[in-house]
């Protein structure tokens, strides 16, 4: 599922593909460093640093075509920008040209600042401005001046184009401070999915003020199983409905799959009929007393009642964005207290009905209709609590990792850092597979609300790169698992006495293992689902089935992340080989047949 | 205009060529090399040729021009190869221009057969070999 999963998201962000990403992710682990790119596999070492840069050039062109007043804003920004890069070093220049050149330091350092006037210059390219303003002012130079500064009395080309080029500059940013002023600022956030109880924000440097987590190095190396590992495998059905919460492009799948589950009631129009039929029955209407006719009205009212708050509840989901308030839990508790006020009208209409003798026969039938139909409403009562629970967590998620709180710095293209850390030793307790969510976020506050707020409703929030990293192990380590087997002995004629291996060829067995296997830097559907392991395993079955279990050890072979295995192993209490398989699937059902002793 | 600062490499007569190349490699002089004869390539010399005179820092500036990528290439190329601007994907016959520090002589950035020899990109070729005679 968590592969599925992947799938789409990639397909979801393919549109961003195409574009130039504008975080560019180096990992560092130890001496050792690797680019991450957007369109690749986004697989990092579970235990690496994350050095985070911002293409400034591209979150500007990204800017502009999101917030349309903010292009020509940003252009003159992009140029502004692309000046002060190059004359960042003009002081120094023109300090070393005024001081005697004889001296090695000032050559050392005149050369330094033209080496990184004209090294920003070609980095830039002759499309931008500042390139194309330099070779017309050296041409003018040329033209006008050179004859003079040849003959020691005019300037030297350095300072004719750094002192024309801070003209140029200034010119620029008269023109930017007259242009209307769009309000909007740039943040970037972690978010740690995991199932081990720290999910939550991660600190990233520069960028917010969490404060950091414990260090938690995930060992390389495990060799000992941990006290909930046979709890954790019961609980591997609920993990993967937790994953499947956990993506933005799963909501419109739950929303469907919410509308899907909704019954259609038509035992509602059928028992409102049927209701209506009991009233203007020739043959009992004149039993009916006022009470019963009265009742019966009143349940017809209840059940008219719950087909409008069914309507609502499907109009509600279907127009629910994820990004706007979930209304749905008044809904929730107003089905349930319809249902319960209808239960409630329906006993007092049967006692009724059923007192009167006339009545009883028909309001039996009536009885086992409305009977029915409740429990139809009460089952979606509770099909819709269930996933409304879903969609909410959902949300929430999301929400919680776009909603920037007062620890969330804030930043404009000008003062925007350059780069940002993140320690993933240092982002909580986490396992292989966990995602790290990364959001570069473009807020724009909404008309006439402050821009300072921190409060969320009064901004809107884009995310202008979403990152979802995945965190491995990555080559060689090992795990311990825990699981089932199936174990079937090869020479079973030779244990006397054992009538259970006559009468079947398997015998259950709990079996643990030590694994080796190799996490992945490409392929998450080899991490998520291959992740073959090889290793050696215990076991203690109980071929002899008196109760007392034996000592059985061997080789393990595992796919598909521990759920399949297969073993050739050795009962050194019975002197007896065998080999075995297992089928661990991530949740249980009733009644799996554990060898019982005798 | 004039070229002031410009050897023009002669392609008929090697002995002649060899010569003029060995006394401006022992010359001590910033020395831009130009390779090819293109319309271009032709306003690349004179605007390198103009730039002679402008060091920043008083550096004699000099260069060399030849008009094909075969006379000299044994004399130049080994230049690019230890600066590791000749690989693969990148053959001596690609390169338009370069420029040689003082002795003992290394080469570093180069102008591509595609780029343009334009003011910006011949000074920071100059600027930089100047930088590392330091």
């Amino acid at each position: 599922m968590k592969t599925a999963i992947t799938l789409l998201l990639l397909l979801v962000s393919y549109g961003m593909t195409a574009q130039k990403a504008i975080v560019n992710i180096t990992e560092k682990k130890g001496k050792k460093t690797t680019e991450i790119t957007y369109d690749g596999s986004q697989i990092v070492d579970i235990n690496a640093d994350l050095k985070l840069r911002i293409d400034k050039s591209a979150l500007r062109e990204r800017i502009g075509e999101i917030i349309p007043s903010v292009r020509q804003n940003t252009a003159l920004q992009a140029q502004i920008s692309q000046f002060e890069a190059a004359l960042s070093t003009q002081e120094q220049v023109l300090n070393a040209l005024d001081s005697n050149l004889e001296n090695v330091e000032n050559m050392e350092s005149l050369y330094e600042g033209l080496t990184s006037f004209y090294n920003t210059l070609v980095a830039g390219g002759p499309e931008t401005r500042v390139y194309q303003e330099t070779l017309s002012l050296y041409a003018n130079w040329q033209q006008n001046h050179k004859t003079a500064f040849d003959n020691g009395a005019g300037v030297s080309k350095e300072y004719y184009i750094f002192t024309n080029l801070n003209k140029d500059l200034d010119s620029l940013k008269s023109r930017l401070a007259v242009l209307p002023n769009t309000v909007y600022f740039v943040s970037m956030v972690a978010y740690l999915q995991t199932d081990l109880g720290s999910a939550g924000r991660v600190h990233i440097d520069n960028f917010d003020t969490y404060s950091e987590q414990d260090f938690y190095e995930v060992p390389r190396w495990v060799t000992t199983l941990s006290d909930d590992q046979l709890e954790r495998l019961k609980a591997i059905k609920a993990q993967a409905e937790a994953n499947n919460a956990r993506r933005v492009s799963l909501f419109e799948e739950l929303k469907s799959k919410f509308l899907a589950a909704l019954p259609e009631l038509k035992c509602v129009s059928e028992v409102k009929d049927s209701i209506t039929d009991f009233l203007t029955d020739g043959s009992i209407a004149a039993s009916i007393s006022p009470a019963v006719r009265a009742k019966a009205k009143e349940l017809i009212a209840q059940y008219e009642a719950m087909v409008a708050l069914v309507e609502t509840v499907k109009n509600t989901v279907t127009n629910l964005n994820i990004d706007s308030v979930f209304q749905i839990t008044s809904l929730i508790q107003q089905v349930k207290n319809r249902l319960a006020s209808l239960k409630e009208v329906f006993t007092d209409f049967d006692a009724l009905a059923q007192a009167i003798r006339a009545l009883a026969a028909k309001a039996e039938a009536l009885g086992k209709d409305v009977k029915a139909c409740v429990a139809t409403m009460t089952q979606f009562y509770a099909a819709f609590d269930h996933l409304a629970g879903i969609l909410k967590g959902h949300q929430n998620r999301y929400q919680d990792n776009l909603a920037l709180g007062k620890e969330v710095k804030r930043f404009t293209l000008d003062n925007l850092p350059d780069e940002g850390y993140l320690r993933l030793t240092r982002s909580g307790k986490r396992e292989d597979g966990d995602i790290l969510e990364l959001n570069l976020l473009l807020g724009i506050p909404k008309e006439g609300k402050d821009p300072t707020s921190t409060n969320p409703d009064d901004y809107e929030i884009r995310k202008l790169e979403p990152w979802n990293l995945q965190m491995q192990t990555l080559g060689l380590f090992s795990r311990t698992y825990v699981g089932l087997i199936m174990a079937d002995p090869y020479n079973a004629d030779s244990l006397s006495g054992v009538e259970a291996l006559q009468e079947r060829r398997f015998l259950y067995a709990p079996s643990a293992g030590l694994l080796l296997k190799v996490g992945s830097r490409n392929s998450r559907f080899y991490n998520d689902l291959l992740s073959p392991g090889l290793g050696v395993s215990i076991s203690t079955p109980d071929f002899d089935t008196n109760g007392d279990p034996e000592f059985g050890t061997g080789l393990v072979l595992t796919a598909f992340n521990n759920i399949l295995s297969i073993g050739i192993n050795y009962n050194i209490t019975l002197d007896v080989p065998y080999w075995s398989f297992g089928v661990n699937l991530p949740f249980s059902l009733p009644g799996i047949p554990i060898n019982r002793p005798q | 205009m004039a070229l002031l600062y410009t050897t023009e490499i002669p392609l008929d007569d090697l002995s002649k060529a060899e010569q003029l190349y060995q006394q401006l490699h022992d010359e001590n002089c910033i020395l831009m090399v130009v390779l090819g004869n293109t319309e271009a390539t032709v306003k690349g010399v004179q605007t390198a040729d103009d730039l002679a005179s402008t060091s920043p820092g008083g550096f004699k500036r000099k260069i060399m021009w030849v008009k094909n990528h075969v006379v000299l290439k044994d004399k130049l190329e080994p230049f690019l190869i230890t600066a590791k601007v000749i690989q693969d994907d990148t053959p001596y016959e690609e390169i338009k221009c370069f420029c040689l520090t003082l002795g003992p002589r290394t080469a570093n950035s180069r102008i591509h057969k595609n780029g343009v020899m334009d003011f910006v990109r011949l000074e920071h070729l100059y600027v930089e070999a100047e930088s590392q005679s330091l």
